[in-house]
């Protein structure tokens, strides 16, 4: 898989689906331009969740965005876990699939959280042959997305972004570009999250994900649970100025608010989106 | 230097066993220390399998109240590590456990009502399947039905309970005062299904949860309907049989019915 497949238009704003405003999407099909689905969420055997994505998916774009595929880590790929994403790709056809960028577990144990790598060649080179592995069973490029880290590792050999742009450069894959993450990953390890979207190849990037987050004064939790701060609001100007328009979400997994509160949220986001890449500057990225 | 599954190792034996090995590798900020900054990976390990336990067995959780599911649920999980990329299924063998282990064995209204709540849940995300009408029977000619076949929908599920983890169910669910744990001293059938997409139960009569048990095993029409007679009384037997399928065509609890050869 090169880097010579085309890249997925863009979608405009969404929001990631949330089984609490199900019936808010059904039945008033609110102005959201595509939904984000969590692809585990919908790894069942039938029932209510696949019937309501049925319906989703013809009103709405959709993109899948996975927790588990864990590739980063050293323990095999868990084949089964891929042929129920291939299969559920296969039945909703969304624009993209995404995941993150880490790893979950290892031995068999899934410990449900995106775990840190140490940036280093020896994991660029895992991290490379996994994408390959599975770009080349789904048969499509992946989309990788940056995550929070709160410790990191003496023997990293590079910053994030230097690895997340050679990893980009030889698997092709794209970036789904969190910038809350970035903010808060730029906070704990203590460098300008400017630095990080600079280093990133602005043709590789796909999607945004802007989101709320917990501050601990002396390191930030990526909680998902609160609107986005102007410090995050900052940042997304910053990497449109830099990637152009990019398909944006807002991700809330947790206190999720009614639909219009993040419906206001969108907004926020498309005003400013509307107001970078009206100048000559954006439209040069893009 | 260790390789990259050593350290990954390493990492996941910090974040589950506490162990501090892992600690060498991680650097301090000029605001934090890495111990702490590891923590935050710990401390959100165990309050994600416990939100997927509360999330799974809400009314268990409501009956036991946060601080007893708490220590419950950490004593599960600590046996229990996720091997599964679906969280869904991260507390499927809770029930198993809450009847083999102290202190809740001996309180078995509490496997009871965690089997409701994972055979609730089980049913919800069940396989879909057609369901057979009444429509579908109206046509099948009155000489075929001694050795018609009633296979069961594959989002059901039959449980027999000694205690009254159903009542307790019922009244949380109906925002009241749950009852004290009983065992009641005879057995409770119910059945669990999927009605308009939505996981639901009922209590079954005796004789009806028999029927259902052996129509399950492919037992035909006639022979269901003299197991009744036997079981339930000879009055009547005919008309209840014809009752309850009724009942479980209506519910859409029946996925196919075929004629034996």
């Amino acid at each position: 898989m090169s880097q010579s497949a085309q890249k997925p238009e863009f979608i405009g704003f969404g929001l990631g689906l949330r089984p609490v405003h199900y019936p808010e999407i059904l039945n008033h099909d609110p102005p959201v331009d595509w939904f984000e689905v969590i692809s585990e969420n919908y790894m069942v055997r039938g029932g209510q969740p696949l019937q309501i994505l049925e319906r989703i998916r013809t009103r709405y774009p959709i993109v899948m965005h996975g927790v588990s595929l864990s590739i980063a880590s050293t323990a095999a790929l868990n084949m089964d876990y891929l042929a129920a994403l291939k299969s559920l790709a296969e039945r909703f056809e969304p624009r993209w699939i995404s995941d993150h960028l880490c790893w979950t577990g290892v031995h068999g144990v899934n410990l449900h959280d995106l775990l840190p790598i140490p940036y280093t060649q020896e994991a660029l080179d895992h991290v490379t042959s996994r994408v390959h592995q599975v770009q080349d069973y789904l048969g499509r490029p992946l989309t990788l997305e940056n995550v929070s880290s709160y410790v990191s590792f003496g023997r990293s050999e590079m910053p994030e972004w230097e690895f997340i742009a050679e990893l980009t450069r030889r698997t092709g894959c794209w970036l789904l570009f969190d910038v809350n993450n970035v903010y808060v990953s730029a906070f704990n390890h203590e460098y300008d999250p400017r630095e990080f979207i600079d280093g990133i190849p602005a043709d590789r990037v796909l999607q945004f994900h802007v989101a709320g987050h917990s501050h601990m004064e002396t390191h930030i939790i990526d909680t998902h649970d609160a609107p986005v701060c102007d410090d995050v609001w900052d940042l997304y100007r910053y990497a449109l100025q830099r990637f152009g328009p990019v398909s944006t979400i807002i991700e809330r997994d947790d206190d999720i608010p009614p639909l219009a509160e993040l419906i206001d949220e969108l907004d926020i986001a498309r005003g400013i989106a509307a107001e970078v890449l009206s100048t000559p500057k954006a439209s040069v990225n893009a | 230097m260790k390789d990259l599954a050593s350290l990954q190792d390493e990492f996941q034996r910090a974040v589950i066993d506490g162990d501090d090995a892992v600690l060498g590798e991680l650097v301090d900020t000029s605001k934090e220390n890495r111990a702490v900054l590891l923590n935050v990976y710990r401390h959100a390990y165990t309050e994600r399998l416990m939100e997927f336990l509360s999330n799974d067995y809400e009314k268990l959780n409501a009956y036991m109240g946060d601080d007893q599911f708490r220590q419950m649920a950490r004593g599960f999980a600590g046996g229990h590590p996720s091997g599964t990329p679906n969280a869904r299924w991260f507390g499927t063998k809770l029930p198993e456990f809450l009847r083999k282990s102290e202190p809740y064995k001996a309180l078995p209204a509490l496997g009871d009502l965690a089997d409701l709540e994972r055979a609730l849940n089980d049913v919800f995300d069940a396989p879909d399947a057609p369901t057979v009408d009444m429509a579908d029977l109206t046509v099948i000619p009155p000489e075929a039905w001694p050795k018609l076949t009633f296979a069961p929908h594959p989002a059901t599920r039959r449980l027999d309970q000694a205690t009254n983890a159903a009542d307790i169910w019922r009244a949380l669910h109906n925002e009241e005062a749950p009852p004290d744990t009983k065992t009641p001293g005879e057995t409770r059938q119910l059945i669990v299904y999927r009605s308009n997409g939505m996981a639901s139960f009922r209590p079954l009569p005796s004789d009806e949860a028999m029927m259902w048990d052996e129509a399950a095993k492919g037992v035909r029409f006639s022979v269901l309907c003299e197991m009744l007679s036997i079981y339930g009384g000879e009055e009547n037997a005919a008309a209840r049989a014809a009752q309850y399928l009724q009942g479980w065509i209506d519910a859409g609890l029946v996925t196919r019915v075929e004629r034996q050869t």
